[in-house]
C-alpha cells in the first residue's frame, strides 16, 4: 500500500482545513484518515483525487465540512449524521443510505438508490439521478429528509415513501419524463414534487396528483433557495413555476389485503 | 410498618387478591366450597379501583400514623407487636368512624358480623393471600409503609 | 359483511359446581368470549370468538373451565380436514390474504426427532458435570485462517471483534410493535443476567432499552426502522435482515391497528398508517450490493463489532450462505421454515422454506468444502424447542441457537396464532395498553432465565454423557449423531450415519 501524503498549506487553504490527496488509497485507509482528522479536531476537510473510494463519511457525525474532489465510490455519507459534503463532479450509488442529519450537495449526477430510508438531513442534485430513489424515506416530528434533484429520476421514485419531501425539477430533461414509471408505489406518508408537466401513466395507483397550492408553495420554497445557493442558479423562475404534489391515497396502501 | 405495596403498572384489574383473601378468611381450602354463590362472603381486606387501562389494589397501609388508631371509639383498632393495626373483633361496636378516617378507604365494616374490617396481612401464613395469588407479581409486602 | 357459516373452534366447559362468578375469565378474555349476566347471576360464554388461548383457564382461580376443540366436527375427511374447510371459508366471506401468527403447525417431519445423540461407555468415560467443570462458553464471529503467536506465546494474530455468550443460545429477533415494551425489556434482562444476547428484529431499539445495548443485537432490515447512529452504536453486535424463516421472499407488514405513538416514534412513522418493510431490501439486488451495504456498516461503527447477515432456510442456501461469508459478513443466521412471526400470509408460512436441520447440515458442509468455514459463524433457529433440539444443532455444525418461540411461550404464549389481531390476551403480541401490562418484565425476566438456565444444565449433562466437557468439541462433530427412519439421500444430506452403524 502506498504511504499517504497529507498535505497543509496554509496560504491555499481556510484556516484549520485538512487536505487528503486521496490518490491510491484504499477505501478503508481513506477513511480511517479522515476519522483520525476528525477526532483531532478538524472541521473543515479537502479529499482531492477521489477516485471511487467507496463508504466515505459513513457514519460521520458532528459540525464538519467534506469537499470531495473526484467522483466518491459508492455508499457516500450512509448512516451519516450531521456533516455537509459537496462533491465537485459526479457521485456513485447509494448516497445517504439511511441519512440522519446533514447535507450531501452533488454538482453533477448521482446514480441509483439515491436516500434509501432517510431520516433527515438533506440531498442536492444538480443533474440527473438514477432509479429507486427516496425508497422508504421516513419522518419524525422536526425530523424531515428532503431530496432535491435539479434534473430528472428513473423508475421507482419515493417506493414505501412513509415521510420527507422529494423534490424534482427537470432541469436539463428536455423531452423526456422527469420521473419514470411505478413513481410512489407503496407511497404511505411524505410527498413527491415535481416541477411542470405531469404524465400520470407514470405514477402508482396508490398516489394522488393535484396542483401545488400556496401551501405546498410555502413547503417547498426554502428547499429551492438552498438549492439554486448551492449550485449558483436563480430562484425567481423556478419559484414562479408550476409544480405537482403527489400525496399518498390511504396511510395504508395494502389494507383490505388481508382476511382478518 | 410492614404493608403490601401494589405496583400501579403491573396491575391488570383481575381482582384475584380479592378472591385470595375472601378466600383465605373463609378458613375453608377448597376456594370453589368457600365462595360457592349463595354462601356468605367474608369481606376481603382489599379492593381493586379501576380507571381507563390502570387498577390498583387497595389495602391497610398499616400506618406510622394510623388515623384510625387515633379515631376508635372503644379501643378495637390496635398496633401488634409486629407493628401491625388490627381490629379486636369482640370490642368493635361497628361505628364505622375508623371508616370514615381512613384516607386510602381501606376499612370496611363487615355486612355479615358488623365490625370493621381490613388487611391484617395474613399473620402465621408464609405470604398474604393476595401477594400469593397475584398473576403478574403486581403486589409484594414491603417493611416501610407510609 | 357476510355471514359465517362455520361453528366455533373451541369450546369452553364451565364446571357450573366449581364457578364462583369472580368474572375473572371475563376481564382476562380480549376476544369477548366470556360474558357475566347479571340478570342470571352466571358466566356465559360466546364459543364462536373463542381463540383457544387458554388464558381464561389458566387464571380461574377453581379451575372451572376447560378450553378445548370444538364440539361440533365436520365428517372426518383425510384431504379437505378441518383446517382447509376453515381457511376456504374465510377467504369466501373476506376476499382477503389469509394471515396468521407465529410458525408453521403443519405436520412436516421434524427432523430433530430424527436425530439421537451418542453417550459414552466403557472406552470412553462419560463426564460427571457436578465433579467436572463444563465449558459452554461460546463465541461468534470472523475466525483468522491461521494463528501467530509471539515469542512469549501470546497471540500476535489481530482478532475481528466477536461476540461471547456463556452458552450457545441467544434469543432471536422479535420487533417491538410485534411485542410490547416489556417483552422487549424482559428479553434483555435475560439477555443479560443469563451473559447472551437478544435480537431487536426489525422495530428499532426503544429509548429506554440503550442501556441493555452491550447485549442487544440491532437488525437492519428493509424497512431500516429505527436505524441511525446511536442505534448501532449501542449494539454488541449488527444483523442485516434478508429473510425470515416464517415467510422467505416477501416483506413485513405491522398492521396499522399496531403502530401506536411509542412505535410511530421509534419507527418514524405516521401513527396508525401500515409498517411496511419491503420484500428485498430495495438497495441490495445482488450479492455485491449485500457487500456494500456490509461494508457500509462496519466503516460506520470503525469496524468495532460483528455484522452479520440472516437469511431464512430456502432451497439453495449453502450457495447464498458461500456469497454471503465472502462478502464480509461475520456470522450468518438462518431461520427454519417453523420459524415464529407477528404476522404472516398463512400459505407462506405454511409452505415456503425447508428445515433448519437440513439448512444447517447443508450449510456447514459447503463452507468446509470451500475452506471457508471458519470466516463467519453459523447461529441458526425456527422451531429450536429444547436444550437436546440445541445440542444436535451444534452437533450438526451450528455455534449457536436462536430461539424465539419457546421464549415466548416461557413468557405465557399459548401459540393460539392471534398475534395480528394486537388482542394478545397474554399481553405479549399486543401493544393495547391494557393488555400489555400483563407482561412484568421482572416476572417474565425469571421465567426466561429459569429457561435456559434449566437448557445450560441440561446440555451439560449431554456433553458429559457423551464423554465432552466443552461445548466447542461438539462443534460439527455429526459423529456422536445417528439417524433412525430416515433414508439414504436425508441421511447424505445431514452427513450422519443410520443408527446401528
Amino acid at each position: 500500500m502506498r504511504q499517504t501524503r497529507i498535505i497543509s498549506s496554509p496560504r491555499r487553504l481556510e484556516q484549520g482545513q485538512v487536505h487528503l490527496a486521496a490518490a491510491h488509497l484504499h477505501y478503508r485507509q481513506l477513511n480511517a484518515l479522515v476519522r483520525e482528522a476528525v477526532a483531532r479536531g478538524a472541521k473543515h476537510l479537502r479529499l482531492s483525487g477521489v477516485n471511487g473510494q467507496r463508504y466515505l463519511a459513513d457514519g460521520l457525525r458532528g459540525d464538519i465540512h467534506l469537499e470531495i474532489e473526484g467522483v466518491p465510490g459508492n455508499d457516500l455519507a450512509a448512516f451519516m449524521d450531521g456533516p455537509c459534503v459537496q462533491v465537485r463532479g459526479n457521485a456513485q450509488d447509494g448516497i445517504g443510505n439511511t441519512m440522519n442529519a446533514g447535507r450531501v450537495v452533488v454538482h453533477g449526477d448521482a446514480g441509483d438508490v439515491v436516500g434509501y430510508g432517510m431520516r433527515g438531513g438533506a440531498i442536492y442534485i444538480r443533474g440527473h439521478a438514477g432509479y429507486r430513489v427516496g425508497i422508504h424515506m421516513k419522518e419524525y416530528g422536526l425530523s424531515r429528509p428532503a431530496i432535491v434533484v435539479g434534473g430528472r429520476t428513473g423508475a421507482f421514485l419515493g417506493e414505501y415513501m412513509a415521510g420527507g419531501l422529494i423534490l424534482v425539477l427537470g432541469l436539463g430533461a428536455g423531452e423526456r419524463p422527469l420521473v419514470g414509471d411505478f413513481c410512489g408505489t407503496g407511497l404511505h406518508g411524505g410527498l413527491i414534487v415535481i416541477r411542470g408537466q405531469l404524465d400520470r401513466d407514470h405514477l402508482s395507483p396508490h398516489v394522488q396528483a393535484a396542483e401545488a397550492g400556496p401551501g405546498d408553495r410555502d413547503l417547498i420554497g426554502p428547499y429551492l433557495e438552498e438549492f439554486c445557493a448551492h449550485f449558483q442558479l436563480p430562484v425567481g423562475p423556478l419559484a414562479a413555476d408550476r409544480y405537482w404534489v403527489l400525496r399518498p391515497a390511504s396511510a395504508r396502501p395494502y389494507a383490505g389485503k388481508y382476511a382478518l | 410498618m410492614p404493608a403490601i405495596a401494589a405496583d400501579e403498572e403491573y396491575c391488570m384489574g383481575c381482582r384475584l387478591c380479592e378472591i385470595a383473601c375472601m378466600a383465605q378468611r373463609s378458613g375453608i381450602s377448597d376456594l370453589a366450597k368457600a365462595l360457592r354463590p349463595g354462601r356468605p362472603r367474608p369481606q376481603p381486606g382489599t379492593r381493586v379501583e379501576t380507571e381507563g387501562v390502570r387498577a390498583v389494589s387497595i389495602s391497610c397501609r398499616h400506618c406510622q400514623q394510623a388515623p384510625c388508631l387515633l379515631a376508635c371509639l372503644t379501643g378495637a383498632m390496635q398496633r401488634t407487636q409486629d407493628g401491625r393495626v388490627v381490629v379486636d373483633r369482640d370490642r368493635c361496636a361497628g361505628c364505622g368512624t375508623c371508616v370514615l378516617v381512613c384516607p386510602y378507604g381501606a376499612v370496611a365494616i363487615s355486612p355479615e358480623r358488623k365490625v370493621a374490617s381490613k388487611c391484617d396481612l395474613c399473620p402465621g401464613w408464609e405470604q398474604p393471600a393476595c401477594v400469593a395469588a397475584c398473576p403478574n407479581r403486581a403486589l409484594r409486602v414491603v417493611e416501610e409503609s407510609p | 359483511m357476510i355471514r359465517s357459516y362455520l361453528p366455533p373452534r373451541f369450546q369452553v366447559q364451565r364446571d357450573e359446581g366449581r364457578c364462583i362468578r369472580c368474572r375473572v375469565c371475563e376481564n382476562q378474555c380480549s376476544f369477548q368470549a366470556q360474558h357475566y349476566d347479571e340478570e342470571d347471576d352466571r358466566l356465559v360464554a360466546q364459543e364462536a370468538n373463542c381463540v383457544g388461548c387458554h388464558r381464561c383457564e389458566a387464571l380461574c382461580p377453581t379451575g372451572a373451565l376447560r378450553i378445548s376443540p370444538g364440539a361440533s366436527a365436520y365428517r372426518e375427511h383425510a384431504n379437505w380436514t378441518d383446517r382447509e374447510i376453515r381457511n376456504l371459508n374465510r377467504q369466501a366471506e373476506t376476499g382477503g390474504v389469509l394471515l396468521s401468527g407465529m410458525g408453521s403447525d403443519r405436520p412436516y417431519p421434524i427432523y430433530w426427532d430424527h436425530l439421537l445423540l451418542d453417550a459414552s461407555q466403557v472406552t470412553n468415560p462419560a463426564i460427571d458435570p457436578l465433579r467436572e467443570p463444563m465449558e459452554l462458553r461460546t463465541y461468534l464471529g470472523r475466525r483468522p485462517d491461521a494463528l501467530e503467536l509471539a515469542p512469549d506465546g501470546r497471540l500476535a494474530t489481530a482478532l475481528e471483534p466477536q461476540l461471547t455468550l456463556e452458552l450457545p443460545v441467544m434469543f432471536s429477533a422479535i420487533s417491538y410493535g410485534a411485542i410490547n415494551l416489556n417483552v422487549c425489556r424482559a428479553l434483555a434482562q435475560a439477555a443479560v443476567t443469563l451473559d447472551t444476547y437478544c435480537n431487536t428484529g426489525e422495530g428499532g431499539l426503544h429509548q429506554s432499552l440503550y442501556g441493555y445495548g452491550p447485549h442487544t443485537i440491532v437488525q437492519v432490515a428493509s424497512g431500516r426502522f429505527g436505524v441511525h447512529l446511536d442505534y448501532l452504536e449501542a449494539a454488541a453486535a449488527i444483523e442485516i435482515k434478508i429473510g425470515q424463516g416464517a415467510k422467505p421472499g416477501i416483506g413485513g407488514h405491522l398492521p396499522g391497528e399496531k403502530v401506536n405513538e411509542a412505535i410511530s416514534h421509534t419507527r418514524m412513522i405516521p401513527v396508525g398508517s401500515d409498517a411496511l418493510s419491503p420484500a428485498p431490501q430495495h438497495d441490495i439486488y445482488s450479492i455485491e450490493d449485500l457487500r456494500l451495504l456490509i461494508y457500509a456498516l462496519k466503516e460506520a461503527t470503525t469496524y468495532a463489532k460483528p455484522v452479520g447477515v440472516k437469511i431464512a432456510a430456502v432451497h439453495n442456501c449453502a450457495a447464498i450462505a458461500s456469497g454471503i461469508a465472502r462478502a464480509g459478513a461475520d456470522f450468518i443466521a438462518i431461520d427454519g421454515f417453523r420459524g415464529g412471526t407477528g404476522a404472516a400470509p398463512t400459505m407462506i408460512r405454511d409452505n415456503v422454506g425447508i428445515p433448519i436441520e437440513f439448512a444447517l447440515a447443508a450449510v456447514d458442509s459447503r463452507l468446509r468444502e470451500e475452506g471457508i468455514r471458519n470466516q463467519v459463524s453459523l447461529v441458526v433457529g425456527g422451531g429450536i424447542r429444547c436444550s437436546a433440539d440445541v445440542v444436535k444443532a451444534i452437533a450438526l455444525g451450528a455455534d449457536a441457537c436462536y430461539i424465539a418461540t419457546a421464549a415466548l411461550i416461557a413468557i405465557g404464549c399459548t401459540l393460539c396464532q392471534q398475534c395480528p389481531t394486537g388482542k394478545c390476551a397474554w399481553g405479549i403480541a399486543t401493544n393495547d395498553p391494557l393488555l400489555a401490562r400483563r407482561v412484568n418484565p421482572e416476572l417474565a425476566a425469571e421465567r426466561l432465565v429459569n429457561l435456559l438456565g434449566g437448557w445450560a444444565l441440561e446440555i451439560r449433562e449431554m456433553l458429559g454423557g457423551m464423554g465432552i466437557n466443552a461445548i466447542e468439541s461438539l462443534r460439527g462433530n455429526r459423529l456422536r449423531l445417528r439417524a433412525i427412519g430416515l433414508g439414504d439421500r436425508e441421511l447424505d444430506i445431514l452427513g450422519v450415519l443410520p443408527a446401528g452403524q
